[in-house]
Parts: structure tokens; C-alpha cells; sequence
């Protein structure tokens, strides 16, 4: 228990002094997370409202595929991708393995699946006189998709922070495609997995911490969104 | 007088269900016509359908003297000015809710807000331009509803059950708008209304829709 407390008291004080090694390491694994959540609205949210505005054949079937990539091992997306962007693979040539490219390539791939089920979930929730009033004013399906966006905002954004909740906490992919190279592409929850091991419990203890309160930031922003829908 | 719709047995199905059937109807160009009928007698999917929001399982749509089947519904829904019988207005102001078909139609700022301040002045809506469109009251989100709609300058004004949410006041404003309507000749209007002796005072014409066949007897 004394030792339990005393690398709690530790961690606390480096979070408090904000020590700049831990912050560094906080700081790497945001920009690369928050990044992976940019890329995945990118393409999420407009494949989210057009499978919602258009119909396709096949389109159930997507839903079940969305459904269960919603639930993607973070050690498989790794592996895939390690298997395209090892030398030898047929990226390698790009020399991306074990950079912070890599890694939010990876986390991209992994949340891409949320992003787009919950925008399709969120245009789902819409009012269902929303699009036949955008069809009756004339409105062209892209006119209808960025109105679209504009009424179930909130519940993008949910999905977001859903998503950048995923990624910022995940460890496969950034052990296995990032290599954890300290500051360069250590983040928080590599970091955590190596110092524990080296027993430098109370470094790990403090990006615990911190990964703590930036995954409940995360959910108390989704609770938010939800809410103001 | 001119022929706008000409509708030849159409028929219309909803999950197996025939929600309306129809054998023949006419609307007159420059006239005013009242639908009435029971709930469920298909009044609400023959708008979509005279919207081009929808199209017919069967039967033959006329428009212009032009049949409709297979052809593009986007440039006819211009043509046409549909208010919803409980419209929904997006999370904007009272004047981009207005403006909105003549933004999707690219339309300048300038004629945008001319248009805007002209339909919402003949609706007494000049004051409410600046509010949240979300927080109207029933008889206002109508109005602001009907001047989004007569921004265009739809060849028809389509107007579902538009006195149901109303206030008396309100439901008199609506009524004086149709009788001036009438009076002008400008436009065709089609409108459903429950009360057949509303429907009478305010139309030239007043169409009857009768409920579709018993499901037994659907052919789809």
C-alpha cells in the first residue's frame, strides 16, 4: 500500500509541476490522435450522410460490416498495416513504419468505422421531414448533405469524440506501427506499457493519470453533444 | 382553361399497403382546389406525389400535358411550392429559413434578401426575420413556411392540412392569404382541409379522395 501511495504521491507531483517529459509525451499522443479524428471526419461524416441520403444495393450489408468494425482489435488494424508498411510489404517503399505517419494512419483506419456509423446513426436521428423539405425546396444532394450536417451537428460531433476517445486510448497500434521511439512516436499508452516494465511505475502512473482525465474530458464532452442534440 | 395535372388511374402502395388510389383528376392552371377525405384516404401521398416527391406505382402522372414516368423529378419539384401539413424549419433564422430555396437555387444576396422582405412582408412576418426560426409558434412556423415557399415563385402552391395547427387568428390569416389568392388568379394552389365548408368557401373546386381499396384487394 506505502508503495502504491507514495508513486501515486510521485505521479501527482509530476503532473502538477507539469513535467515536461510526461507532457511531451501527452502532447505527442494528442496531436497524433486528434489528427487521426480530423482524417476520419474527413471521410466519415460525408460517407456517413450519403449512406443515409442515398440508397444502394448492398446497404444493410455495410451496416452489419460498420457494426462489426465498430468493435476492430487495435492489434489487427496494426498487424494489417505493419504487413503493408514493413520494408518488405507492399508500402514499405514509402518508409512510413515507425513514424507518427504510421500511427495515425492506424488510428485512422480504427475509428474510420465509428465516425461513419455514428454520422449515420446521427442523420438517422434527424427530423424525418428534414430531407423531403430540402428535396421540395430543390435542393441538390450536396446542398441536402451540408444541411444535413448543419441539423444533427451535435451528434457528429459525438461520434467524434467517440471516436478520438478510441484512438487516444488505444496501445496496439501505436506499439506496433510506431515503435514507440522516445520523442518521436512514444505516446501516452506506450509509454505506460514501457515504463511500468522498466519500473518507472510512477512515470507511468502520472500519463496514466492524465490519459484518465483526457478520456473522461472526451466522454463528458460526448455526454454534452448528446444532450444538446 | 389550361390543364396543369391530368392523373390516369394512379395508384400508390406503402409497405404492401395501397395508400391511394385514383382514377382520374384534373387540376385546372390559375385555380384554386380543395382535397378532402378521411384520414387515410391518401391525401398526404397525393401531395408527394403532385410534389414530385414521390412517384406513382402506377397510373399515368401528367404535368404540363407531359407524362412524368421516368423522368428527371428535380427540375418539376422547382416548379412546385410544398408546405408540409407540419413543416419543419432548419435550426437558422426566420429569413435564411425563407431564403433557403433561393440559396439552393444560387440566387445573390441582395435578390435573396429582396425576395425574403417582400414575401415576408405580404405574411406579416417583417418582424420575426431576425428570430430562431425554432422557437415560433405553430401558426408562425405556417407562414414562414408558406414564404419559403412563394419565394420561388412556384408555378403551384401545395398546402397540406394548413389550417390543423392553427389558432383562430392564425387559421383567419391563412384563410384571408387564400381568398386574395383567389381573388389575383396568379397561381394554382391545391390544399386539403378537413372541414369540407372551409375547403368550399375557400377553393373553386373541391376534390373528394376516397379510401383505397381493402389490402385483400391490392395487386402489388
Amino acid at each position: 500500500m506505502d508503495y502504491f501511495s507514495e508513486a501515486t504521491a510521485a505521479a501527482l507531483r509530476l503532473v502538477f509541476s507539469f513535467d515536461k517529459e510526461v507532457y511531451a509525451v501527452v502532447w505527442a499522443s494528442l496531436r497524433i490522435s486528434l489528427t487521426a479524428v480530423v482524417l476520419a471526419a474527413a471521410l466519415g461524416v460525408p460517407l456517413g450522410i450519403l449512406t443515409v441520403l442515398k440508397d444502394f444495393p448492398g446497404k444493410q450489408l455495410l451496416q452489419h460490416i460498420l457494426n462489426t468494425l465498430m468493435a476492430l482489435p487495435t492489434v489487427v488494424v496494426g498487424l494489417f498495416l505493419y504487413g503493408l508498411l514493413t520494408r518488405q510489404g507492399p508500402l514499405g517503399e514509402l518508409g512510413l513504419l515507425y513514424t507518427t505517419t504510421a500511427i495515425i494512419i492506424g488510428q485512422t483506419v480504427l475509428i474510420l468505422p465509428i465516425v461513419w456509423n455514428l454520422s449515420i446513426a446521427a442523420a438517422r436521428s434527424a427530423d424525418p421531414r428534414l430531407l423531403p423539405t430540402c428535396q421540395a425546396l430543390g435542393a441538390s444532394t450536396l446542398q441536402q448533405g451540408l444541411l444535413c450536417v448543419n441539423e444533427v451537428k451535435f451528434g457528429l460531433a459525438a461520434g467524434l469524440v467517440a471516436g478520438f476517445g478510441r484512438a487516444i486510448g488505444e496501445v496496439g497500434i501505436a506499439m506496433m506501427l510506431g515503435g514507440n521511439i522516445e520523442g518521436f512516436t512514444r505516446t501516452m499508452t506506450t509509454a505506460i506499457a514501457l515504463e511500468t516494465n522498466k519500473g518507472e511505475f510512477e512515470f507511468a502512473l502520472a500519463l496514466g493519470l492524465l490519459l484518465l482525465a483526457t478520456a473522461f474530458l472526451a466522454n463528458f464532452m460526448a455526454q454534452r453533444f448528446s444532450r444538446a442534440r | 382553361m389550361e390543364r396543369l395535372y391530368d392523373i390516369v388511374g394512379l395508384s400508390c402502395s406503402r409497405a404492401g399497403r395501397k395508400v391511394l388510389e385514383l382514377e382520374r383528376l384534373r387540376v385546372e392552371r390559375r385555380q384554386v382546389t380543395a382535397v378532402v377525405g378521411p384520414n387515410g384516404c391518401g391525401k398526404s401521398t397525393l401531395f408527394d406525389l403532385l410534389s414530385f416527391l414521390r412517384r406513382p406505382d402506377g397510373g399515368r402522372l401528367l404535368f404540363q400535358g407531359r407524362d412524368t414516368a421516368g423522368a428527371d423529378l428535380a427540375p418539376l419539384r422547382r416548379q412546385i411550392g410544398y408546405v408540409q401539413q407540419k413543416p419543419y424549419l432548419m435550426h437558422l433564422s426566420v429569413r435564411d429559413n425563407i431564403g433557403l430555396g433561393l440559396k439552393f437555387r444560387g440566387a445573390s444576396r441582395p435578390a435573396m434578401d429582396a425576395a425574403v422582405n417582400e414575401a415576408a412582408a405580404e405574411l406579416g412576418l417583417s418582424p420575426l426575420l431576425g428570430r430562431d426560426a425554432r422557437k415560433l409558434s405553430g401558426g408562425e412556423t405556417q407562414k414562414v413556411a408558406l414564404a419559403r415557399a412563394l419565394v420561388l415563385q412556384p408555378e403551384v402552391i401545395i398546402m397540406d392540412e394548413p389550417f390543423t395547427y392553427l389558432d383562430e387568428n392564425a387559421g383567419r390569416e391563412i384563410e384571408n392569404w387564400f381568398r386574395a389568392q383567389r381573388e389575383a388568379r396568379e397561381k394554382t394552389i391545391i390544399f386539403s382541409a378537413h372541414e369540407r365548408r372551409r375547403a368550399e368557401a375557400l377553393s373553386d373546386r373541391v376534390i373528394e379522395l376516397a379510401p383505397p381499396a381493402p389490402a385483400g384487394e391490392s395487386t402489388s
